[in-house]
């Protein structure tokens, strides 16, 4: 320490939150016998405007270069009072906060005596600490403006379009050869009742476009990979490294014209995944009817190579010798939207054992009017029109032996279903099994309305199995209080749980992030951060973090384009420089630190010591504890300041 | 003679166990005033060297308060300091002092109960041992 240390102490009343608990003033007057304070005060309310002018007031009088205030938890005012200290033309970080509420006042609030002694020792760390507290700078790092945007579903299209709307070149990466997601697969959606092809990315500048006509595939700001995923993401924010991995595509997009003579010639026969399995498809086929990029494409899992279709192709667009691709970019943001998996119930109330149970995502294919079964339900196991359907809800949701969440639209899904049935087929008997109906959206509850006017039934119970009848299926339903009641269908429809999709695990290791209890990716903060993530850069938006329904997919997803579109418009990340640090002279060079780091942001020079990525770094301080010759030290919590304030709580008052 | 009335550290980390500290203040729960609190950035930074020099600063036991298993803000801080801190009871089990006087505990920022439950059990166990051997 160059200069003579000289710290103020402000010791707050909080009103009576701190003042009833403890003496205040004798925690003052043992503030001001501590070495090194050369001022203490109380005040009713240190935050208050009039509080914190008489902290710059006193730096200045007292030409103060360390400032303790002894009141709240440092989570509500740390960042105020730096502010207050600053403005008085201190670094913000000669600051340092005693904790003598939540931490003493509150807790002990019956033992004044021992709350009041305990204040003490909590002001004796501060004012140790302070100390020995040094000035934090700043370091700024460029930030690419390029984003990758993995994830081509709804959140990750309308992402992508919103990020080149904003003027960013945008690598969106799609894990399946088309886009559009589980989107594809709606049908219809709500509260519009427009397809769901039609409701891709738009917004209102771009009024409403069909998918087929979205702009992705056109803008020339955006390159999508489909068939792809990402292999690996270095770096840190600003400045991302990402291998983009190809699976091998043997159909070429830009040659094939869709005449289907391929498909003609294929002899394989599988059912077509992209329509709940309720038709065939070739090994080669149109996977959808909106499919973008609107090709055929070849399954390598069921083709036998045949090479039949290599020979049928007029324009000579399929080559099986195809292999996979690998491309590098560089980008300054992240945004996550890999969206979601209808959970697959089988084993659960006869699905997978009768054909007539099916789920909302096989039904919706039925009811999408250019699916297998042109808009209506049918039973499968024999091709007929379904009479009598009834629906299951909360299937493996709100069920903490499978998945103990909501999964907030299958009540939606199951309503808009049966209203389509009913406007289709009056005469079709549709009843919901339901725990509770939860319609929270606006103009969602119209639906219930609708569907009763509709002459759909609502039965409360829980419907615990589904057995073969003589005629159709039975369903047994749980009443609550020990009764049951059976019901007969002939097509029975389960509201499965809404899941991460497949992939979440692997991705989430890839990128760093972390994943909830219930296996969607977290979010920094449920409220204040909802589409942040740990890793600063990295967003994430729509169904990836938890289940939602379209409208609040798109929402998220124009949040994290957004929240991406900041960081690149400024340009530049600033950051406080509370991040670690070597001594080179004392680094032996055993790269232990390399090792400990969670964020890769420290490296070994070509001299052999270990160097910080300032940018990187978190400040966490693990390598310093790592570190066996103590050359690496995390700024604002060095070793030094820790054992200060160790040092000065545990001392006798 | 008066109850012993032992000193506890307890080394809280900024995004879990301070803040559940912080709301256990906020609920009015009540635990004993013995325990003193120590700000660290995540449980990671803790090296053993500070332990110690608790201990050597009259310490009658020591906890280290980290976020949950897989809940971690630092991905695997709570883990690696986890690592020290059982080679460290080791060590304290070896000079004398004991394993029991240093414990290791993990919560989330909202399981206040959790913090009370740990640091007034840890401080009943810490006043059935009686003061450290350093300070005797």
């Amino acid at each position: 320490m160059s200069e003579t240390v000289r710290i103020g102490v402000f010791v707050c009343h909080c009103g009576m939150n701190i003042a009833k608990s403890v003496d205040v003033r004798a925690v003052r007057e043992y503030a001001s016998t501590l070495p090194g304070v050369v001022w203490a005060e109380d005040n009713e309310f240190t935050c208050s405007e009039s509080g914190q002018k008489r902290i710059r007031e006193a730096i200045k009088e007292h030409n103060l270069n360390r400032v303790v205030v002894a009141s709240c938890s440092p989570k509500l005012h740390e960042l105020t009072f730096r502010r207050t200290v600053s403005e008085a033309g201190l670094n913000p970080f000669l600051f340092e906060m005693a904790n003598i509420r939540e931490h003493c006042s509150w807790p002990h609030y019956h033992q004044r005596e021992k709350a009041t002694e305990k204040a003490k020792h909590i002001i004796a760390a501060s004012v140790e600490r302070a100390r020995w507290l040094e000035p934090i700078g700043k370091v700024s790092s460029p930030v690419k403006a390029s984003a990758l945007v993995i994830g081509g579903g709804a959140a990750g299209m309308h992402a992508a379009l919103s990020l080149a709307d904003y003027g960013f070149d945008v690598h969106l990466v799609e894990r399946e050869p088309i886009l559009g997601g589980r989107m594809l697969q709606l049908g219809k959606v709500f509260p519009t009742e427009d397809c769901s092809t039609c409701m891709s990315p738009m917004g209102l500048r771009q009024h409403r476009r069909c998918l087929c006509n979205a702009g992705v595939l056109t803008n020339p700001r955006i390159r999508t990979y489909t068939s792809s995923r990402v292999k690996n993401l270095e770096g840190y924010i600003g400045n991302f490294k990402a291998t983009i991995q190809t699976r091998p595509v043997f159909v070429d997009a830009q040659q094939c014209i869709t005449c289907g003579e391929c498909e003609k010639v294929c002899p394989i026969e599988v059912p077509n995944q992209y329509e709940g399995g309720l038709r065939k498809r070739k090994a080669v086929f149109l996977p959808h009817l909106h499919a973008l990029p609107y090709s055929y494409i070849l399954d390598p899992d069921s083709c036998s190579k045949c090479g039949e279709c290599v020979e049928a192709c007029p324009t000579m667009a399929i080559s099986l010798a195809r292999e996979p691709a690998e491309a590098n970019v560089e980008v300054g943001t992240v945004v996550v939207a890999t969206g979601f998996d209808e959970y697959e119930p089988r084993g659960l109330l006869g699905y997978g054992e009768h054909p007539d149970v099916v789920t909302q995502q096989t039904l919706a294919s039925m009811l999408d009017p250019s699916g297998p079964t042109h808009g209506r339900a049918v039973r499968p196991s024999d091709g007929s029109v379904a009479k009598c359907v009834a629906m299951a809800q909360c299937v493996a949701s709100r069920d903490p032996k499978s998945h103990a969440y909501c999964s907030k639209i299958c009540c939606m899904i199951a309503l808009k279903h049966a209203k389509s049935i009913k406007e289709r087929e009056p005469d079709t008997d549709v009843t919901v099994f339901y725990k509770d109906i939860r319609l929270p959206g606006r103009n969602y509850e119209d639906y219930y309305y609708d569907c009763q006017r509709l002459g759909v039934r609502f039965g409360w119970g829980d419907v615990v199995s589904v057995t073969k009848a003589d005629r159709g299926l039975e369903l047994t339903v749980s009443k609550g209080g020990g009764g049951t009641e059976n019901v007969g269908a002939d097509l029975v429809v389960l509201s499965s749980a809404m899941v991460p999709s497949k992939d979440t695990e692997e991705l989430a290791r890839t990128l760093g992030l972390s994943l909830g209890s219930d296996g969607f990716f977290a979010e920094l903060h449920p409220k204040l951060a909802p589409i942040d993530t740990r890793l600063d850069g990295i967003f994430i938006a729509g169904g990836c973090q938890g289940p939602k329904d379209l409208a609040e997919t798109l929402n998220q997803a124009e949040g994290a384009a957004s929240r991406a579109a900041i960081l690149m418009a400024k340009g530049q990340v600033e950051m406080d420089l509370t991040k670690a640090a070597v001594d080179e002279s004392l680094c032996i060079g055993c790269a232990n630190c390399v090792y400990a780091c969670p964020y890769k942001a420290i490296e070994m020079t070509s001299s052999g010591v270990a160097r910080v990525i300032e940018v990187a770094c978190k400040g966490c301080g693990i390598c310093a504890a790592e570190c066996p010759a103590r050359a690496m030290e995390l700024r604002h919590f060095k070793d030094q300041q820790i054992d200060a304030a160790i040092d000065g709580i545990l001392r006798e008052a | 003679m008066a109850e012993f009335e032992p000193r506890i550290l307890a080394i809280c980390c900024w995004w879990c166990s301070y803040g559940a500290a912080d709301l256990a203040g906020t609920g009015k729960m009540e635990y004993p005033t013995s325990v003193r609190i120590v700000r660290v950035p995540c449980t990671g930074r803790v090296d053993p060297l500070h332990v110690l020099q608790a201990f050597q600063d009259g310490a009658d036991g020591v906890i280290v308060a980290g976020c949950l298993k897989d809940g971690c803000h630092y991905i695997d801080g709570n883990v690696k300091a986890e690592a020290r801190v059982l080679r460290l009871k080791e060590k304290l089990k070896a000079v004398g002092l004991g394993d029991e006087r240093l414990e290791m505990y993990f919560m989330s920022a909202a399981q206040s109960d959790r913090f009370v439950q740990a640091v007034t059990g840890f401080t009943e166990r810490i006043v059935k041992l009686g003061p450290s051997p350093l300070r005797r």
